[in-house]
């Protein structure tokens, strides 16, 4: 059974009184006046008793149909009374006539931030969700998340968990304000190697969520998202995470990071994300998608990668590094890795790097740009690999973003990774079908037509009928 | 600084210990995010033609939390102000010398599809638009506030707290702390400095003190590949039991997941940071 729980600040969206009742639990609820637009499934409904059982009761809005909301009682808060409608059973007293009457309740999000929401899911007898459902937590731009470190280290027997943000709030490939679009924008240490997301939990989800690291120049995280190897079926998709400058300590950014080996069946994807603008200012590698420990499958999908810069001459800026382990089996398709700057040798910047020659790699119809060496490009690889089906060499020009200059913090700022219809990466791609949502783009768009390279989807004019053709034909 | 804990150990043992902080905010951080709530974008309606109305609080909170205004000027060009350094340029579907450019048409038309945005007119007639956040640190939230002082009846004062969801009100404590300054060197004899015998300048805890008490214990398992352990969910704890006296803490309520406890207090009686925050490793809690 799938659960969906809200995340986010807002602690008291809308005071409501109930106006009738029907169902035996859950409820199907009226209210005396409207509610507020902003509530919205998957939040609580808190009522508290001022007459006889002196109680809190909180509810979960589980269907929205018009004017009826459906609440579930998910917790009586310990009075003991048992599962009962909000409607006739919590009284107030009315200051003016003194007479009771009935209480008012308060919509509020489920949880107020991820790590609040972290604690929940680890709880043995989660109290909002059941304890084998498949939670979606769902994020609301109420104000910017700054959750320095989540550790979802247990999920109990959760079938899974998921972080998406809500509809309508999602960034669109573009980064913006926490008001209006789910950002996770600490402010504070996640501590050294350790992910602001940091999973360790089997069937696992993030989507749609903009990471943005742009207040951690001066802190000590350099990992966005790390898996601890406890990851089978875990999806990061459609996020984008962006602007890691600055010396985090001994170690430089990592931004998607596998820390464990997980078991060799089991199985990560990382699809459909933008990561850009990580640069380290002090001795250190750089590198966007680093699953070289992995000994299971990833599958590395339509992500695009831009501007990587390491400190040091003997560190390396390297997109997607892969396969040490020789049982590893990494798909790497429809990838986008752009400008990566090194200080040393130019065998440094590395698009690609299948690391030994043993695992298995599956690649096709990958872009490296002409900042990369030859041997770790998108048809190399570090391994030779020759992959015919690889854009190599490829000039930013080409490749056509929206916004691409980087050579100080004004140009940075307006780092927009959308393609251009001119891009060679239109129709360049090769469909993957639809397994995990790889076919929905960084915009939320559906794939359709000849894929483009990387995160964004531009349809091919072959498909929308290009103005020659539209000629041609009329 | 408000903190907030775990109370009672979690039955996953490699999980949060009672005390252990979970959350470290300092009240810059609190009020920002109070008045995100107060300048969200959804309080402010749209015009006839669905631009945003230019409500002068939103504005302003544009003004204070992003780094560039962009104004529409004709079809194509568009003015780039930085807003912090008042440096103007026009900008529009050619590249200029930074490679900065602006579909004006493309991008407006694509941002009024949602309710959340934010484009405005002004009162010539011409679109108007914020982007790129500023950086936590460079925001002034006072300014802000003062802001929504002029603008509203809410008060900065009564926005030092954050709002606790019902999980957290049952699961967690929360608290806060500041740093007191003394000039005495031997006048804490009170462990919670509450009764201080010289007159304590209280401050709020700078941003670096904040940053690190919701860090794990971790240590390196292979340097090369950047790969630690996780040995201890969080580093810092405040033993509240330990000041159940001093700060006139009920344990056994605050235990007790059917009861909530909220343990902070107004700025002038909160306890020293320093004392209230316990490094576990240093002090041999654990290794």
């Amino acid at each position: 059974m799938a659960t969906t729980v809200t995340i986010g600040s807002n602690q008291s969206i809308s005071a409501n009184t109930t106006s009738g009742t029907s169902g035996s639990g859950p409820y199907v609820i009226t209210f005396t006046s409207s509610v507020d637009s902003k509530v919205v499934v998957g939040d609580i409904y808190v009522i508290s008793d001022e007459a006889s059982h002196f109680s809190q009761h909180t509810y979960l809005v589980t269907v929205i149909s018009g004017s009826n909301y459906t609440l579930k009682q998910v917790d009586d808060g310990g009075a003991g009374m048992g599962d009962m409608t909000p409607h006739g059973n919590f009284y107030t007293m009315n200051d003016e006539t003194f007479e009771m009457e009935q209480a008012p309740g308060t919509f509020k999000r489920a949880f107020a931030d991820i790590g609040d929401f972290e604690v929940h899911v680890n709880l043995a007898s989660p109290k909002y969700f059941g304890s084998s459902d498949d939670v979606i937590g769902q994020m609301h731009a109420d104000s910017t998340f700054t959750d320095a470190r989540t550790y979802f280290d247990n999920s109990r027997s959760l079938s899974s968990v998921t972080l998406s943000a809500a509809d309508g709030q999602r960034h669109g490939g573009t980064d913006g304000a926490g008001t209006s679009q789910v950002v996770i924008e600490p402010t504070a240490n996640a501590g050294h190697n350790n992910g602001i997301i940091d999973i360790n939990i089997d069937n696992f989800i993030i989507e749609f969520v903009d990471i943005n690291l742009d207040s951690l120049d001066s802190r000590n995280t350099n990992k966005a998202i790390v898996l601890r190897g406890t990851n089978d079926d875990n999806i990061i998709r459609n996020n984008m995470i962006h602007d890691k400058n600055g010396n985090p300590g001994s170690d430089g950014p990592h931004i998607i990071h596998t820390a464990g080996a997980g078991g060799s069946s089991d199985t990560i994807s990382i699809l459909n994300n933008f990561i850009y603008n990580l640069e380290e200012t002090n001795n250190d590698s750089v590198s966007a998608i680093n699953v070289n420990a992995w000994s299971g499958t990833s599958n590395i999908y339509n992500n695009t990668i831009y501007n990587l810069t390491c400190a040091g001459s003997s560190k390396a800026s390297t997109g997607i590094v892969f396969g040490n382990p020789s049982s590893a089996v990494a798909n790497v398709k429809n990838n986008i890795v752009a400008l990566l700057t090194v200080v040393g040798t130019s065998t440094l910047a590395r698009a690609y790097a299948k690391w030994t020659s043993g695992s298995t790699a599956n690649t096709a119809n990958n872009l490296s740009d002409d900042t990369t060496h030859a041997t770790y490009d998108a048809a190399n690889m570090k391994q030779s690999l020759s992959d015919s089906s690889a854009l190599i060499g490829k000039t930013i020009s080409e490749i056509d973003f929206e916004s691409s200059a980087v050579a100080n913090e004004t140009q940075r700022d307006a780092v927009d990774l959308r393609i251009g219809s001119d891009s060679v990466c239109v129709g360049a791609g090769v469909d993957l079908g639809s397994t995990n949502g790889v076919n929905i783009d960084i915009a939320g768009t559906t794939r359709s037509g000849d894929w483009s390279i990387g995160a964004f989807h531009v349809a091919a004019a072959s498909d929308t009928g290009s103005s020659a053709f539209l000629m041609f034909v009329t | 600084m408000e903190v907030l804990l775990k109370v009672n150990d979690s039955d996953d043992p490699n999980s949060y210990k009672d005390g252990d902080i979970i959350t470290a905010r300092s009240l810059k951080e609190i009020r920002y995010r109070h008045a995100q709530h107060k300048c969200h974008i959804t309080n402010f309606g749209f015009d006839s033609s669905g631009n945003r109305v230019p409500d002068p609080l939103l504005i302003k909170f544009f003004e204070k939390t992003h780094k560039y205004k962009l104004e529409r000027l004709n079809s194509n060009d568009v003015r780039k102000t930085n807003i912090i350094t008042g440096h103007q340029k026009i900008i529009n579907t050619i590249p200029d010398e930074d490679g900065d450019m602006i579909h004006a048409y493309r991008f407006i038309s694509s941002a009024l599809k949602s309710n959340r945005h934010g484009i405005f007119r002004s009162s010539s007639g011409h679109e108007f638009w914020y982007v790129k956040t500023k950086k936590f640190q460079d925001i002034d939230v006072d300014a802000i506030w003062n802001d929504i002082e002029t603008h509203t009846d809410f008060l900065k004062l009564d926005h030092n707290n954050s709002d606790l969801s019902e999980t957290q009100k049952r699961y967690m404590l929360a608290m806060n702390c500041c740093y007191h300054v003394c000039e005495d060197d031997d006048h804490h004899d009170d462990i919670a400095c509450l009764n201080c015998t010289c007159d304590c300048d209280l401050e709020e805890c700078s941003e670096d003190f904040v940053a690190d008490k919701s860090e794990p214990v971790t240590s390196v398992v292979d340097a090369d590949e950047h790969i630690n352990e996780v040995l201890h969910a969080r580093k810092f704890q405040v033993p509240y039991w330990d000041f159940s006296s001093a700060l006139s803490l009920n344990v056994d309520n605050i235990r007790n997941i059917n009861k909530y406890f909220d343990a902070r207090v107004v700025f002038a009686e909160r306890p020293s940071a320093e004392v209230l925050t316990v490094d576990k490793v240093a002090a041999g809690i654990i290794t």
